[in-house]
This record gives structure tokens, sequence and C-alpha cells, in this order.
């Protein structure tokens, strides 16, 4: 820490003893005309010397130059450029307002130019823009921001369906995932099908797959920020969709104009409203899930501004058997996420900018079942989940155009509860009450200090130091982070990056499918934090003439501690809650280590009459641990050798929008009996009993050979959409005809083994089947945008 | 109807649904596998016997007779046991259907490293080996017996422990029996017990030194029967314990339960070579 402070002390007296000149501070917020809604992630760029900076996730923009004139070039896809002749003689505060193009085509060339300069400075990150989001085919119409970074190299999705990410080799587990910096613990719908994600509430969307930047911690593998609007400051305006299985609205507009606005988005399923009027009155039952974002903020001035936002989403599966006077059984399952935070920025002078968040996260499953008759009156409850309270403070000083120091804290209190049940019988005078819980700090303070040298050198080296506390056992780790991008020569970098990582918190998973039973709980003194060492290296390319980037990088990746499942090993705890109790998980773990390495290539073309992208992972991750496949080696389950996808959206005229996407990856390794043999066991008994009879001889096991060799076929699949767009005097209509899996091509689900038997010879044989779950599958949506 | 295993009826509910449309279910090929040589055989010093059982494995996509299937013996098999020097070539015993020695004519030392080497006619060949525990078994403690009497029945509950011998590396294995009778053949009968606290495989990774304690399930008392129990407690090799605790986890078709492949350190087949010694504890419960 005494080093870098000195070297920041050094750098500061050489910048300000070395130049003369008077310097003096350009700065402020760049909003969406229209709407004020600030912008994240917009180049701020002078092309005459090569300097430039990117507005903060909260529009904020500070850039320090000697006197002079300059022309500033603002910049963010999907808006138009806007260029400002600044006579900088003394600090200023120059506010921008970007364009947003109707669509990605009117981009101007000229800005998307400048982008790449940061596009190419910050390594293995992807930035997905929400309008491509919304124009690519999904699965029943629903878009999904997971399933659209699952189409990114270096990203893969599980089983056929999956929301889940596995990023360069790791688990669904160690991605950490924000919203409005509230850490979301469990971001599925329905099984895994859907992310709690679909879109419309957000501003962006950010996916850092390595050399994660000091302020990031806590998981091994990948992080995927959102923002959610702010909220239009100027006037109404929603939008509304109607689809298969859900409708969904948003809304937001100013409370007080240019001051303060709102937001409010809702989705809710409703297979079980229409199926209700087909059901037996007296035994009904039903499946819903819904999300609901809400955001408030209000402008105090350039100086001080503030943040309310909050999401809720709950799935529910119920029903309800009445029968006869007075009795009745009711029971059902329901999971819930919430998130709330509480942000104010807060500008100390044009140079320094704070935030400050209040954060609360809780994601919680329960399960009640209630039993009421003449005789009997039963009711269980189990309840299982996570609940943080977190403070988070950044510091951001933009020192010169040479260097900008980032740093900060963030203290999160954990309540982790692995089960809580209430079982009562009247009958059996039976009354059960057990609760477990557990409490934990994890905290991490930060540095990151950005060097940019003339434009051609960009090195971000920082470090965070993390901490974590669970009962009396302290964990504590410095993690150095580092990452560096030099510019060859026009439009080709080269960069490479190391990032440590720890993680404190672990998700003890049934099936990795994204299942509401899958449980977080901390590390112990036996169950020790999960490490991650990661070097990646890589190459950009801009091809301007084709408005397009090339990537390709590299990467190497090593995990220590990770967790994986004794085998026999089971945590479906609601089996029977009340056994839950008895709980060990801590027995039915083992720790092991990871290791992935590969190469990604991404053609990307942010816009144009043509956009899309073309990625191709070539991966390998491998596990071991000492107590599964008795040590030795072994693929991981989604180990993918080839990935491959490919978007594009093109549009055919103002009115048609036509979208599609083509995926194929390795089959997925898993365990297969290949044939059975005989477990002749020992008899200690042998010899004394004189019938010989050992009272329990199992005859027959299964040869599976090494875990996770045996590939399932191969995965692809076309998806295909065309929208219909139609601007009306108060509102522009979308029609959306999808077709998800176009040629019905029948992928892995799951494997079983089906037995037969051949009466004439009467022989056996057995025959591996393959279940598929998605056909070829049509959808239709409505939106109207006002 | 009292629920307790909500997700899995909903995931069990959404099975067949999908399993039923026969659209969804299409078949794999799966690469033919050759049937494995399949080789256990268990040594120690306090056996007089030394047995090693040859058979092969069955491929699961073949078809095969749906009853009395039988994994079939392999009698022609060349079977070597080399210990430093010294080697033994196993003879086949047709009637016992496995390869049989003695510890006279082969003796099993403690602490002592063993190579087995299977070959067969055809060409398939695969080796093992094994060190045998230096140490007898530790002393069998009994801490407590509680009796109870209930209607008119009378049950006992064994308290147990043992300590671990001192030093890394020890694996135990603890069988139960319970004889009724005074012991001589044919005036005795025997029946299975279980306990009700502790493990059968038990091993010393971070317990070294400890003590490893048991508790019986109740045991009946007959009057004039003279009931006692038989503790045999096996010092194991790791193969020995990776095997039989392996063998012996209960595998059944949970979908969430991460499949138990058995345990082998045969090279190139299945089975396990492994070493162990034993000791009977003998308790009267009159």
């Amino acid at each position: 820490m005494n080093k870098t402070l000195l070297l920041i002390i050094t750098i500061l007296l050489v910048c300000n003893g070395l130049i003369a000149q008077t310097k003096y501070t350009l700065s402020g917020y760049v909003r969406e005309k229209g709407s004020r809604e600030l912008l994240p992630g917009v180049n701020v760029y002078i092309e005459a010397n090569r300097q430039g900076t990117v507005t903060n996730n909260y529009g904020f923009y500070s850039i320090t130059l000697p006197e002079g004139s300059y022309q500033l070039q603002y910049s963010y896809v999907g808006y138009q450029a806007t260029f400002m002749q600044i006579e900088l003689n003394q600090d200023q505060l120059v506010d921008v307002e970007l364009n947003p193009s109707i669509t990605l085509t009117e981009v101007v060339v000229s800005a998307e130019k400048l982008e790449r300069m940061t596009e190419s400075s910050q390594m293995s990150m992807i930035t997905l823009p929400v309008l491509q989001v919304k124009n690519i085919p999904a699965l029943l119409g629903e878009k999904d921001v997971f399933k659209a970074l699952q189409l990114m190299p270096g990203v893969q999705k599980g089983s056929e369906g999956s929301s889940g990410l596995y990023v360069r080799g790791g688990g669904p587990d160690q991605n950490l995932i924000i919203l409005d910096d509230a850490p979301v613990y469990n971001a599925y719908h329905l099984f895994g099908f859907f992310s709690i994600f679909n879109g419309d509430a957000l501003k962006s969307v950010e996916l850092t797959k390595g050399g994660f930047p000091a302020r990031y911690g806590g998981r091994l593998s990948s992080v995927v920020e959102m923002t959610m609007k702010d909220g239009n400051k100027e006037k109404l305006s929603g939008e509304a969709g109607i689809g298969l299985i859900s409708s969904r609205f948003l809304l937001e507009g100013p409370i007080v104009k240019n001051t303060s606005s709102f937001l409010v988005s809702a989705r809710r399923t409703y297979i079980d409203v229409l199926t209700m009027p087909f059901m037996d009155k007296e035994a009904r039952g039903g499946y819903y899930f819904y999300d609901l974002n809400t955001k408030l903020n209000y402008d105090f001035g350039p100086k001080n501004k503030l943040y309310l936002s909050g999401y809720f989403g709950r799935d529910k599966f119920r029903f309800f058997n009445s029968y006869g006077m007075n009795n009745r059984s009711e029971g059902g399952l329901y999971w819930q996420n919430k998130t709330a935070t509480l942000r104010w920025n807060h500008l100390f002078n044009n140079r320094v900018f704070s935030n400050t968040s209040l954060i609360f996260s809780e994601y919680d499953l329960n399960i009640y079942n209630e039993v009421k008759d003449s005789y009997d009156n039963y009711s269980l409850t189990y309840k299982s989940g996570i609940r943080d309270f977190a403070l988070k403070y950044d510091l951001e000083y933009h020192v010169s155009p040479f260097y900008t120091l980032r740093s900060g804290l963030q203290s999160t209190q954990h309540r982790f509860l692995p089960s809580a049940i209430v079982e009562v019988d009247n009958q059996t005078a039976y009354n059960f009450n057990s609760k477990t819980v557990y409490n934990s700090l994890e905290t991490g303070l930060y540095a990151e200090n950005q060097f940019n040298y003339k434009g051609r050198l960009q090195v971000n080296a920082g470090i965070r130091l993390s901490h974590f506390i669970a009962k009396t056992k302290h964990y504590f780790s410095p993690e150095p982070r580092f990452s560096a991008n030099y510019l060859i020569t026009e439009g080709v970098s080269a960069k490479i990056a190391y990032a440590e990582m720890n993680q404190y918190i672990h998700l003890l998973s049934n099936t990795g499918v994204g299942l509401p039973t899958d449980l977080w709980v901390p590390s112990t003194d036996r169950v020790l934090p999960q490490k991650s060492r990661q070097l990646s290296a890589g190459m950009a390319y801009e091809l301007p003439e084709y408005n397009s980037l090339v990537t390709l990088e590299g990467y190497y990746k090593k995990s220590t501690n990770i967790l994986g499942y004794k085998p026999g090993a089971s945590f479906l705890l609601i089996d029977d809650p009340a056994e839950a109790q008895n709980f060990t998980w801590q027995d039915n773990v083992t720790s092991g280590k990871g290791e992935s390495y590969g190469v990604e290539l991404l053609l990307h073309r942010k816009y144009g009459k043509t956009s899309g992208w073309v990625g191709y992972t070539l991966s390998w991750t491998q596990l071991q641990f000492e107590e599964i496949n008795y040590g030795r080696k072994f693929w991981a389950r989604y180990d993918r050798r080839h990935d491959a996808s490919l978007v594009v959206i093109h549009e055919l005229s103002n009115r048609i929008t036509l979208s599609g996407t083509w995926v194929y990856g390795t089959g997925s390794a898993i365990t297969l009996p290949m044939g059975t043999y005989p477990a002749n066991v020992n008899d200690p008994f042998e010899n004394i009993v004189p019938s010989g009879g050992f009272y329990y001889f199992r005859n027959e096991v299964s040869d599976y050979g090494n875990v996770n060799s045996f590939r399932m076929k191969a995965y692809h699949r076309m998806d295909l959409a065309i929208q219909f767009h139609k601007k009306l005097a108060r509102y522009e209509r979308t029609w959306e005809i999808g077709l998800y899996n176009a040629y019905n091509r029948k992928n892995p689900f799951f494997y079983f083994i089906e037995t037969g038997y051949n009466e004439n010879t009467n022989t056996e044989f057995s025959s591996l089947k393959q279940v598929s779950i998605f056909p070829v599958i049509p959808s239709i949506t409505f939106n109207v945008k006002f | 109807m009292k629920i307790k295993h909500i997700p899995i009826y909903l995931f069990i509910a959404l099975t067949p649904a999908i399993i039923s449309c026969d659209d969804f279910v299409s078949d794999v090929d799966v690469p033919l596998t050759k049937p494995k040589l399949v080789v256990n055989s268990y040594i120690s010093p306090e056996d007089s016997e030394i047995k090693v059982i040859v058979q092969r494995s069955l491929p699961l996509y073949t078809e095969h007779p749906a009853y009395d299937q039988k994994f079939p013996v392999v009698s022609d098999a060349t079977v070597i046991l080399t210990q430093g020097e010294n080697s033994i070539t196993i003879p086949y015993y047709p009637y016992a259907e496995h390869y049989h020695s003695t510890t006279s004519e082969f003796p099993v030392e403690p602490g002592k490293t063993y190579y087995l080497e299977v070959s067969t006619p055809d060409g398939d060949k695969v080796t093992a080996s094994c060190t045998v525990p230096f140490n007898l078994p530790p002393d069998i403690e009994i801490t407590n017996i509680e009796s109870r009497n209930e209607d008119g029945y009378s049950q006992k509950t064994v308290y147990f422990r043992f300590q671990d011998t001192p030093g890394a590396g020890d694996f135990y294995r603890s069988e139960l029996m319970i004889r009724y009778g005074d012991g001589t053949p044919g005036n005795s009968y025997y029946t299975p017990m279980d306990l009700e606290t502790g493990d059968r495989f038990v091993a010393d990774a971070n317990k070294d030194g400890e003590y490893f304690i048991y508790k019986t399930f109740g045991i009946g008392i007959i009057p004039n029967e003279k009931p006692s129990l038989l503790i045999h407690l096996s010092l194991t090799d790791k193969n020995y314990y990776s095997f039989h605790k392996s063998a012996y986890t209960d595998e059944d078709d949970n979908p969430f339960v991460e499949p138990t492949p058995v345990f082998s350190n045969i090279e190139g087949g299945l089975g396990v070579f492994g070493a162990f010694r034993g000791s009977l504890t003998e308790i009267e419960l009159n």
C-alpha cells in the first residue's frame, strides 16, 4: 500500500512539476436528449492530442487539460455523436445531451471510430447494448439479458434452455450479478429457464470475464453489472408488451420536471390465470412468476444526486385441495429476490466524484403445507435464504488526463439461513421448531490507479484487500489486479491482464440448473474461501471500413479450494425438512482445484444496417478433487471444446427488422454406466458364521469409467425473428414473430437408460436414450412504446 | 396429503410429460465396450487362505439373458502374486470358482507390499498392488451396556469405542453380528446387527489418535439363548477401505445425487486388491 501511495505522490509531483502550463478542469454530465437519462460509458475524446475519458456509471466525466482551445467529441453506441468547441481558460462545467438514434444504423461513423479507443482499453469486458438484446430472437419471445450474454465468446450456457452463465470454465455460482450495486443471489425464474432480467428497465449491461478492476470482488469468474434506467425526467413515457407466457409494462416520467423522476417496470406470467377456469374447483394448482423494478431519483444540482432503486421478483408454485366439509389441504413453494439500493452521488469538486450506497439484498425459498380436516390440523413451513446489508463507498479522483485514482470500501453483513422449519401436527401433538442462522461480515477495500500515457499505453494497476469473518474465523487476502493496453499502431492494440479473486460465500447446488433449492453458505474453518488466479492476454484489431472490431484473447485460470460434492451427496434438504436440522453440509462438500484455459475470438459489428457478431471459443476445463474420481483429474460437466455463435440483426427497412442466431457447442461431459460387474466384498464373518452367510452382499455395480468421461451429443440451434415496426401518431408499435430452434434440432437435455425385454429370446438389453425439451417453438409478441 | 417433496414432485411431474411425448426421446449411439477383467482379492496375515476371484464384466448396451445373469468366471488366467523376490502362481480351484493358495505356502506379512498380476490367454493383463498394514487393529473398549425392559421384552444397547493408532493413514471397518447359542455349530444362529451411531467405515484423516465412538441398536435378549455381540474390527489399507466404502454406498436413482463409481485399483480392469488385519471381540450379553 505504501509503495502505491508513494507512486501516486511521485506521479502527481512529476505531472505538476514538469508541465508548467496552467491547467483547468472540464467536467460535467452526459445525458440522453428527451429523457435526461444519465449515460454511463460515453467517450469524451480530443482527437488532436489523443486524450480522453469515459463517463462513469452515473454519467459524470472530468478531464484536466492545459489552457487552450479543444474540440471535444462525445460518442456512445446508439446515439449521435456530439462535437463541442471549448475555449478552456477556466474550470468549466459542460453538460452534454446526446440524441438517441432511432436505429443503430444512424450512428455517425466518426463517432464509432472514437469509441473503439476505450472499447479496447478494458480487457475481457463485454458491453451489451440493451437495444441489441431486444432485437435478438428469444425462447417464447421472452427477451433475456443472460441468454444474450451466453452468445458471447467465453460465456457458455449450461443445459438446454438454462439461463446460467458459465464464464471461462467457472460455474454460475462464481458470477457476481449486481443490479444497481446490489448483489442478486438467485437470478432465475422457472427453474432457470429465464433470468430475472428482461432488459426493459435496464440502461446498461456489462460482463467482465477477466482482468477484473480492483473495485470488483467476491466471486471467482465474472462480474455482470447491470444499471437500471433512472426514469425520464422530461415527459411521461412507457412501453408495454404482450407475449405468449407473460406481459410486461414500463412507465417512467418526471415527478418534478428536470429534477426528479420515477420508473416502474413489471412483468408477470399468466399461465395460472388462463388455466384457472378449466380447473376443478376442489383441486387447483398453478405457477407464476413476476418481476417489479422501481427507481426514484432526485437531482439536487451538479453537486448532489440521490437514487433509490428496488427490485422484487417472485416465483410461486401452489396447489389447493378441498374435500368434504371443512377439509382442505394447501401447499406450495415460492422463492423471491428483493434488492434495494439507496445511492448518493456527491461531487466534492470538478475532479472528485463520490458515490455512497446503502444496499439490501435478500433471497429466500419458502415451502408451506397446511392440512385441515375434522381430525387433523397439520402445518409445515420451511424457509432458507440469504440476506445482505451493505455499505459501499467509492471515490473517483481525476488527477490529470494521465492519471485517475479510484478507491473505495464495501462492507457487507451476510445473514445465512440454511433452514428454518416449523412443523405442527395436532393429531400427534408433534411440534417441531428449528432454525439455523450464520452471520458473517465481508469487507473489501480497494485502490485503482489508472494511467494513460499519450493515449498509447493505458494501465490500470490496483489492489483489493478482502476480509471475511464468520464466527471467530478471519480470512484476509490481498488481491493484486493489473491490466494494460498498448496501442501498437492505429487500430491495433495489445492487452494483458492479471487478477486474483477470492470467493467467501459458496452455493450448494443440487443440479447446477438454478433450482430454488440452491443454498448459499459461508466459508467456515473447514470450508475455505475459493480462490482464482487468471492471466489473460489479447489483441484488438479495428476494421473501421466495416465498422467492426476483432478481438482475440487467450486466458489461463487456476482455481483452488473450489467446492465439489462428495459422491452420493445431496442437498435436497426439503426432501424431508424435519431432517434439515441434522444437515451437515460441511460433511458433504469437498474442496479441489480447477484449471481452465482457452482462446476466444470475437468479430463484433455494433452498428450498421447489418449488425451482430461472430464468436468462437476453444477451451478446456478440468477439475480435480481428492474425494471425487479418486483424486484423478476429470473434465468439468460444461467443459466445451468448441463453442461458436453467430448473431445477425438486419434492418431491411425502417419498418422491418430481421434477426437470427446460430449456436454450436460441444456436448456436455457426463458420467455414464458402460457396464456392470460384480462387487465381491470381503466377508469378515465368512469363517465364523458356519453358513458363511454374510448379511449384505452387494452383487452388482455399474462400471462408470472415469467421472464425466462420456460426451453428450453436440448442441446446435438456430433462432429466427422478424419485427414489424410502425410509428403512429402517439406511439410506436412492434409485432415480433419468432422461431426458436428453427430447424427442429433434437438437442440433448438429459440421457437415461432404458431396459427392454425380449420375450422370444428371454433376453434383456439396455439402450441409451436422449430427452430433448424444446422442438421448434414459434412465438408472437406485441409491443408498444410511447 | 402431506407434502414433503414438492420440488421433486414438480420435476417428476414434468419429466413424464416430456418423456411421454415420444418425439422428444431419441436413441443415442454408445461405443461398444469390451468386457473387462474383474479381480477381487483381500490378503491378511491373520487369514490362512489367499483367494483371487477373476471374472468378466458385462457391457451394458448389449443383449444378455434376462434372468440368472452371471458374470463369467475366468478359469484359464495366470495369477501371479509377488512380494520382493518371491512369487507364486496361484492355481485355479474349480470347486470354489476362484484361484486359491494358503498363507503357509506364501506368507502374507505385515508392512510388506504385494503385487498381483492376472493375465489371460487372449491377451488381457491387469495388475495391482497393496501394502499390508503393519499394526493389528486397536482393542475394542466397551464403555456401557444399557438394559431396557419393555412389555416383557428385554433389550440391550452396547456402547463401544476404539482409539486410532497414532500415525496417519489408518482405515477401519467395523462389522457386527449377534450370536445366539453357545457358539458350537448346530447350536448357534446368527443375525446381523447395525450401528445406531458411528460409521462402519472410518479413516483417521484429521482424526489421528482420536477415539471412534459407536452404539448398537437395541439387541433383543432371549432368555436361555446366551446372546453375544461379535465385533469384527479391521485395520485396512486404503484400497480395501475405498472399495468397500464405495461399494456399500447406497446408489439409488435419485437424479439429484452424484453417481458413485465404485473404487478400483486394478490397472486395466475393475475390482480391488487390498489388505487388512482383523480382530474379533466377543461380548456376552446375558
